[in-house]
């Protein structure tokens, strides 16, 4: 067995592939300020679900923002785990877009999953997770609930600030002036869809296109994202474990390659 | 004290040639003033040698020599941003300015070149902040044909009358010819340890070099000569299988990003910066007419993205990907580098078409984007490994 | 803040401009259409001589302020974007660059030529060369050197403009079979003289109170000395201005009525929101300076064709020492009674802004003049952060009227 530790921002996860290279396990932890604490715990619960230890594992892969901090037999960039990850499960994508907690990326990727080229955005929060998880605290909505109440609203209103600052001010004047909380969420997620685009249109939208990251698991923002591209994205079933699954598939390759 | 003229060559140390005329006293580590170069100032200034600060490689170093003085390339690391500057000014024209105002005490005199808008602007913020004498080199952005070379010759002329002011004397010919000869040896040598780079197996690594070249803009001539000859008797080079990358960009100081960058995982085999091989690659001819030569030889070397045609520069690029075999390019640009950033979509443009991967890293204070620039680096080189 | 609202004026020659501007641009397309070469131009280039060899000069930069005006710039700049030109970049250049990559089926004809003169900015020089390399069109780089004192427009430095000039006229008659015509290039420069003599007289008139010219005036007005020098179309626009701010002066008729505050403006305007000139306007407060409108306004001789022209060249605003810059901006405030400055810091155009700062703190010093520095973009409508900017200026006609 073969684990994938992905230390991102927000969040740990851990996923557990075996010879054949199926998941047969995953976790999620939040990431707190230690990593290796929070790392530790993932893999913990991951295992548990098989009824297995530490030992079993003969390669760990680790990755993310705080992969350097962790436990692990080999270290690989992020952009390298969710190419191998999305390769493995849709070998027909040519771009994948990753929106995590607290950046987002473009992935042009060629044949076996080879990265040719990427962008990314680690410097704002716009066009992040955390510009949804700002503005969900200030609507007071869980942020899971942005997703269904999108498809509600008809009139999205038009976020025009690009900062993450400047448009908290803009929620709370429609707010004040009575618009529906559907409409101003339609109109965020249609704001940080657009940053994203912006981003990746250096990339190009060679088909297939994937949506990976957490807030991919928000079906609102997907259909921003998705009407803003102008297709129809691939969507894995747990986007937010693909880069930690690339990261296990790596593991059991460089353990392949030493034996 | 009374020194003699004796030259050392030894296998075992940096040595450093004391000439009869040389007042510093103290062995100078090139690790050392690259790590620091202020300390080389602060030595200076207790040695009783007149310093002249400039900004840009397409100043003459040569004139400033002939005129008794020490050329110091004034560097941007060390400051951080100005207050008198808007926010998307490149920091590192904010940073050469902070420079200059913090260590005036230090310089006879500054020159500034008109490279770029910002560097352009700096000197009229300097013009009216400091109290030392400033001059502008106009340098024609437009560097081919006869018309700009005249123009640039009365440009250095003009320089040369600046610069006896601050001698108090003449600069004679005799002087000039002397200038440009110990600074050819300067670039020969370093050309020389450059060139091991081009078999593919052995190499001296991309941090030594950088800091030979640095350590050129900011040591006395004939020292900084001496060392490399030494370095090069010593000949370090190593065998290495790393993956083999060019550098593209415009002036790097601050040597923790090119170390940042071979630790990742590689090794830098060619580059185009400003304080790498564009530095030295050129010679200036000996001539009758030495200013003639000086302005030839500025304008006609290889262009800095803010000088020269874009093809003359491209066309450098692919000749260093293929000679000292890379095996992608790493665009490294200032967030608000226009220059670099107007080019950086033709040369991805010509290096697509040659099949070489290429990585644009912009970043706007290094010190506060390791991780950023890290994770980028890193992902690149892990895309160029299989 | 200021309860009450004054309604403000356009002048009728400034209605005039948009028809202006649809004929300027269908006469390129015709020029095209008759096999005459168009020249894609940066906005400092001697148009006088274009004439005379008969070349029709396009302006992509004015082009991109017209695109932002009437709202479709964000294509282009998204075109640009997607190529790979960073979003820092200068918005007329990504404008202009997203329009050639974009297959340039608009109202600016594809270029024959491309030539620029390095005396507003480098980024000039690395905008023509990315057309350039996209395009395949020839290329002519023309260098004006800094003035850093007037003896410049008399010496060396002069006679290097003047030899490229003479250099541009015999590259374009050789590659175009064209012939250089100097009786035109006299009567060219005779009209662009004239059309300038005429603004300048109109912006002197300024100094009335109340002011009859305001920010939407100048802004848009200056469009025929931009690109239309050395015709007689733009001699009659500025005649017939001319006239009408004379009767205005005379019937002492003001682009408001309430005038409260005379303000100068200091960098190019945010051609997508000219509603903030409004603002100001609505709050008492009348643009009547800005460097920018007296930019293309030279007095020519036409005796000394090249000459004079290859002056304009280098005398070019930005172009001269900040020491003379300053002197042009106190004289001004002088001469104007200026309550007050506006500096308009610009993400696209480094060149003006890098020394704004240090030009503003001479002003508050020795001239007690209050400003208010913003940062936006002059054509990106990404980078306006309307409601913040709004709000500063209504703390800056606070200061203002405390005073």
């Amino acid at each position: 067995m073969y684990a994938g530790v992905d230390a991102g921002a927000s969040a740990t996860k851990v996923v557990i592939v075996d010879e054949g290279e199926n998941i047969i396990s995953h976790a999620i932890v939040p990431s707190g300020i230690n990593f290796k604490a929070s790392s530790e715990e993932a893999l913990k619960k991951a295992l548990e679900r098989l009824n297995l230890t530490k030992r079993d594992i003969l390669y760990i892969v680790s990755t993310g923002y705080g992969r350097k901090l962790i436990d692990a037999s080999a270290v690989f960039s992020e952009i390298t785990c969710i190419s191998r990850g999305v390769h493995k499960l849709f070998p027909s994508v040519k771009t994948i877009i990753d929106v995590g907690g607290q950046d987002s990326k473009a992935i042009r990727i060629g044949e076996n999953g080879r990265v040719l080229d990427f962008v990314m955005n680690d410097k704002c929060a716009a066009g992040t997770g955390r510009f949804l998880e700002v503005m969900a605290t200030i609507l007071g909505k869980p942020i899971e609930e942005l997703g269904a109440l999108h498809f509600k609203s008809l009139n999205p209103v038009k976020i025009s600030s690009t900062c993450t600052v400047f448009a908290e001010s803009e929620v709370i004047s429609y707010m004040s002036k009575g618009c529906k909380i559907e409409d101003v969420i339609a109109g965020l997620h249609n704001a940080i869809a657009e940053r994203i685009f912006s981003m990746s249109s250096r990339i190009g939208f060679e088909r297939e296109v994937a949506f990976t990251g957490g807030v991919a698991k928000n079906p609102g923002f997907v259909e921003a994202l998705s009407k803003r591209i102008g297709l129809n994205p691939i969507l894995p079933k747990e986007p937010q474990i693909i880069c930690a699954f690339g990261a296990a598939l790596l593991a059991k390759k460089r353990f392949t390659e030493k034996v | 004290m009374k020194w003699s003229k004796i030259l050392q060559r030894t296998f075992l140390s940096d040595l450093l040639y004391l000439d009869s005329k040389s007042k510093m006293t103290t062995l100078t580590s090139i690790s050392e003033v690259c790590k620091n170069p202020i300390e080389m100032l602060k030595k200076y200034k207790d040695s009783g040698i007149r310093v002249v600060g400039y900004s840009c490689s397409y100043v003459p170093e040569e004139l400033i020599i002939s005129a008794e003085l020490q050329p110091f390339r004034i560097p941007n690391f060390g400051s951080a941003a100005s207050t008198l500057t808007p926010t998307f000014i490149c920091q590192f024209a904010s940073a050469v300015l902070e420079n200059i105002l913090k260590l005036e005490e230090f310089f006879s005199g500054f020159v500034l070149a008109h490279t770029c808008d910002p560097m352009w602007r700096l000197y009229d913020i300097i013009k009216k902040k400091v109290r030392k004498p400033v001059f502008f080199l106009r340098v024609p952005h437009n560097t081919e044909g006869e018309l700009s070379t005249e123009f640039f010759k009365k440009e250095l002329l003009r320089l040369k009358d600046f610069l006896t002011e601050i001698l108090g004397a003449k600069v004679t010919d005799e002087a000039l010819l002397s200038a440009i000869e110990v600074c050819n040896e300067n670039r020969s040598l370093l050309k020389e340890v450059y060139m091991r780079n081009d078999d593919g197996k052995y190499c001296v690594n991309g941090l030594d070099r950088f800091q030979l070249v640095l350590a050129s803009m900011w040591m006395p001539k004939k020292e900084i000569n001496a060392q490399i000859k030494a370095s090069i008797f010593k000949n370090n080079s190593v065998k290495t299988d790393k993956v083999r990358l060019h550098i593209n960009g415009t002036a790097i100081y601050d040597l923790k990003l090119i170390e940042m960058i071979e630790d990742a995982g590689c090794f830098i085999a060619s580059d185009d910066l400003c304080t790498g091989s564009r530095y030295f690659w050129e010679n200036v001819a000996i001539s009758r007419d030495p200013i003639y030569a000086l302005a030839d030889r500025y304008l006609q070397r290889t262009p800095c993205p803010s000088h020269g045609p874009l093809q003359k520069r491209l066309a450098y690029i692919d000749f260093m990907v293929e000679k000292f075999k890379a095996r992608g390019v790493l665009t490294i640009a200032e967030r608000f580098c226009d220059p670099i950033l107007y080019d950086a979509v033709h040369v991805k443009d010509m290096l697509t078409k040659r099949n070489i991967p290429t990585m644009l890293i912009d970043y706007e204070n290094f010190e506060q984007e390791t991780g950023r620039i890290k994770t980028r680096v890193e992902a690149f080189i892990e895309s160029l490994s299989g | 803040m200021s309860g009450e609202k004054s309604r403000s004026h356009v002048l009728q020659a400034t209605k005039k401009i948009g028809e202006l501007i649809l004929e300027y641009f269908a006469r390129a397309s015709e020029a095209k259409a008759q096999g005459k070469p168009v020249a894609w131009i940066t906005v400092f280039t001697p148009v006088e001589l274009l004439r005379a060899l008969d070349i029709y000069p396009v302006a992509p930069e004015h082009f991109g302020a017209m695109c932002s005006a009437r709202n479709f710039i964000m294509d282009y700049l998204e075109e640009a974007e997607r190529k790979g030109y960073s979003q820092n970049l200068c918005s007329y250049s990504r404008c202009g660059l997203g329009y050639a990559l974009s297959g340039m089926s608009g109202l600016m004809p594809p270029p024959d030529i491309l030539i620029t003169f390095r005396n507003s900015c480098d980024v000039y020089v690395k905008w023509w060369q990315s057309l350039q390399a996209h395009l395949g069109a020839p290329l002519f780089v023309g260098e004006a050197p800094y003035v850093l004192a007037p003896e410049d427009l008399d010496n060396y430095v002069l006679d290097y403009v003047v030899k490229q000039l003479m250099h541009l006229i015999k590259v374009t008659e050789e590659k175009f079979k064209l012939k250089f015509d100097e009786e035109k290039l006299v009567e060219a420069v005779r009209l662009s003289d004239k059309a300038s003599e005429l603004w300048l007289e109109a912006l002197r008139l300024r100094r009335h109170k109340p002011c009859p010219l305001g920010g939407r005036d100048s802004a848009s007005d200056i469009f025929p000395l931009v690109v239309m020098q050395g015709t007689r179309e733009a001699v009659q626009f500025y005649e017939e201005l001319l006239e009408e701010v004379k009767e205005k002066v005379g019937k002492g008729e003001g682009v408001i009525e309430n005038e409260k505050y005379r303000l100068l403006f200091d960098g190019i305007w945010l051609w997508y929101a000219f509603d903030l000139i409004k603002y100001f306007e609505d709050r008492g407060a009348v643009f009547v300076y800005e460097p920018y409108s007296e930019a293309w306004a030279y007095r020519l001789d036409p005796s000394k064709p090249l000459e004079s022209i290859a002056k304009k060249v280098l005398a070019m605003g930005l172009n001269v020492d900040i020491d003379l810059r300053i002197e042009r901006f106190l004289k001004s405030i002088k001469e104007f009674d200026i309550d007050g400055a506006v500096l308009f810091s610009n993400r696209s155009c480094k060149s003006w802004s890098a020394p704004q700062l240090v030009t503003a703190e001479i002003m508050g010093d020795k001239f007690d003049v209050p400003y208010l520095i913003f940062e936006a973009d002059m054509a990106d409508p990404r980078q306006y952060a309307e409601a913040q900017i709004k709000n500063r200026i209504d703390a800056f006609l606070e200061v203002l009227r405390e005073r």
